[in-house]
């Protein structure tokens, strides 16, 4: 087992040396985006709750703030902020000083790779999530946490949007060289425009939403199947996909 | 920059098109393996689902649910395995963009050879609301979470027993500190009156909070409930707006023994497989 961890392409020691060595040279960067996103938490729970308090009738001496909001705002700040890191993972690049010693490091393209997937899927939504709980003003029991609550299936397809959009961040800014970050946004958005002109309008959106929605209705047989293959190719397979990309997007740009 | 990586970051976004090109085509069906029936009228749309569950099901799962054929689903009765050893609770969850519009006509239990019948009606017009119905197993602490007061909650209930009943509201600046007692109703008619509330001989609020209430009440008839709902009554004063504020109910108890369910058969007001519909 040991043995496979220590191949050219994947070199555990090494791997590790470079995680600590990444760590230390961005912790400033990572420090002053959370501190940001911090900031803006709060700002934004104290506007929803003196709004609210100020809108209800009989208003509570705290903060009103329910679940099913505290729910939207985890989400949208996981997507925006998550998107932001992402697109700032490999901004480094854009400026050919930093890029040549970014391509320099002597780790293997898989190891940048996992490292990235490492610190956008897991480390940033455990640290936004900490952040989160610790900043809302509520106790526990009407505190929002991803994935415990009932309905978590519902929930998983915010993550498979979250890990499709970080993999489509990671892959443009490797992609595009110069302007990277603007280039990303106005890619994404010229796609979203014509998959909401000329796709999303002939989709079948219970289909596309069959396993998160209707988990346990009734559907069997070929219908099931279908429905299925449709989560497959509408979810699993393009945020796969995607990911697959921002390796070869990156090995490609070692090379170039 | 290589062709390859160009086409790599492409196909995904052409899997994306082909997989919603292609939901288009799959509408989701009605498995054959569940019976269902419909019928329209003017008013209301019924419907009746009806799932068996084997013992291994009920033993293994924690909570089942239940969601209906369609969001647009206004009637259905679903059927449990229900033996001697366990004890069913059953809950419902709806959800609905607009809570004004949408109202529970009927709730009904209809315990008949070990096993419970429970039939739903909401109104036709409301498209939108989803009703899930979960049913949480014996000897477990059983917590009944209901996001929506207007779902209430159903519980065999033994004549003459305490009930710890935990109120939560997750909307919080709705249940605030003007009401002074709850009332437990016993709706069983078709126009969605609340026929007869329960003779409670003792409620005592224990503790009060903004976010919860804690209450224990003695009921002093020995019946089968149907749907409860809990309301507060505002100043003495009962309107429907504040039903709609108690958000949430927490409910924690034993499972009644085999003895203490014959005498709750007993003192029924609903005869074995009589619905509310039966009743005149």
């Amino acid at each position: 087992m040991f043995i496979l961890f220590n191949t050219q392409t994947f070199h555990w020691p090494r791997f590790c040396h470079y995680a600590r060595a990444h760590f230390r040279e961005q912790k400033r960067k990572y420090f002053w985006h959370f501190a940001v996103i911090a900031l803006l938490c709060l700002l934004l729970l104290l506007l929803t709750g003196t709004l609210t308090n100020t809108l209800s009738e009989n208003r509570p001496p705290y903060p009103y703030f329910p679940m099913s909001l505290q729910q939207t705002v985890y989400y949208s700040g996981l997507l925006i902020t998550g998107g932001v890191f992402a697109l700032r993972y490999f901004a480094d690049l854009a400026r050919s000083e930093s890029a040549l010693l970014w391509l320099m490091q002597p780790v293997s393209a898989f190891e940048k790779w996992l490292l990235s997937a490492m610190l956008t899927l897991v480390f940033y939504p455990l640290v936004y999530t900490l952040l989160f709980i610790i900043l809302t003003p509520m106790p526990w029991m009407w505190l929002f946490i991803p994935l415990v609550q009932s309905d978590s299936s519902t929930e998983l397809k915010y993550w498979l949007i979250y890990w499709g959009m970080t993999a489509y961040a990671l892959t443009t800014t490797l992609i595009f060289k110069r302007h990277p970050i603007i280039k990303s946004i106005t890619l994404g958005f010229v796609i979203y425009l014509l998959f909401k002109l000329f796709i999303l309008s002939s989709a079948n959106m219970d289909t596309v939403y069959f396993y998160f929605d209707n988990k346990e209705t009734t559907v069997s047989g070929a219908s099931l199947i279908k429905a299925y293959l449709v989560t497959l190719s509408v979810w699993i397979l393009p945020v796969t996909l995607l990911w697959t990309s921002v390796f070869y997007s990156l090995k490609n740009r070692e090379l170039s | 920059m290589k062709k390859t990586t160009i086409a790599l970051f492409m196909l995904p976004f052409i899997v994306l098109c082909a997989g919603l090109f292609f939901s288009s085509y799959t509408p989701p069906q009605v498995s054959s393996k569940h019976s269902v029936t419909s019928q329209d009228d003017k008013k209301k749309k019924v419907q009746t689902l009806t799932r068996t569950l084997s013992a291994a099901q009920i033993a293994n799962a924690n909570h089942i649910h239940f969601l209906p054929t369609s969001h647009k689903d206004s009637w259905f009765s679903i059927t449990v395995e229900f033996n001697e050893q366990d004890n069913i609770v059953i809950t419902q969850k709806i959800s609905d963009d607009d809570r004004k519009q949408f109202d529970i006509n009927r709730a009904s239990i209809d315990i008949n050879n070990g096993s419970i019948n429970i039939q739903q009606e909401t109104p036709a017009d409301t498209s939108h609301h989803v009703l899930i119905l979960s049913i949480s197993l014996p000897r477990r602490n059983w917590t009944i979470d209901v996001d929506d007061s207007l779902g209430g909650f159903v519980k065999l209930i033994n004549a003459g027993e305490a009930v710890d009943l935990t109120l939560i509201s997750r909307d919080i600046g709705k249940i605030t500190g003007h009401f002074n007692h709850l009332v437990l109703w016993q709706r069983r008619d078709s126009d969605s009156h609340y026929v007869s509330d329960l003779e409670i001989s003792d409620a005592t609020i224990r503790h009060f909070s903004y976010y919860s209430t804690k209450l224990r009440l003695t009921l002093g008839k020995g019946v089968v409930m149907d749907a409860l709902d809990l309301h507060c009554d505002k100043d003495g004063e009962f309107t429907l707006e504040e039903t709609v504020t108690v958000l949430g109910a927490n409910m924690t108890w034993q499972p009644l023994t085999a003895a203490q369910r014959a005498r709750l058969l007993k003192h029924s007001p609903l005869q074995p497989s009589q619905t509310a519909e039966d009743k005149p």
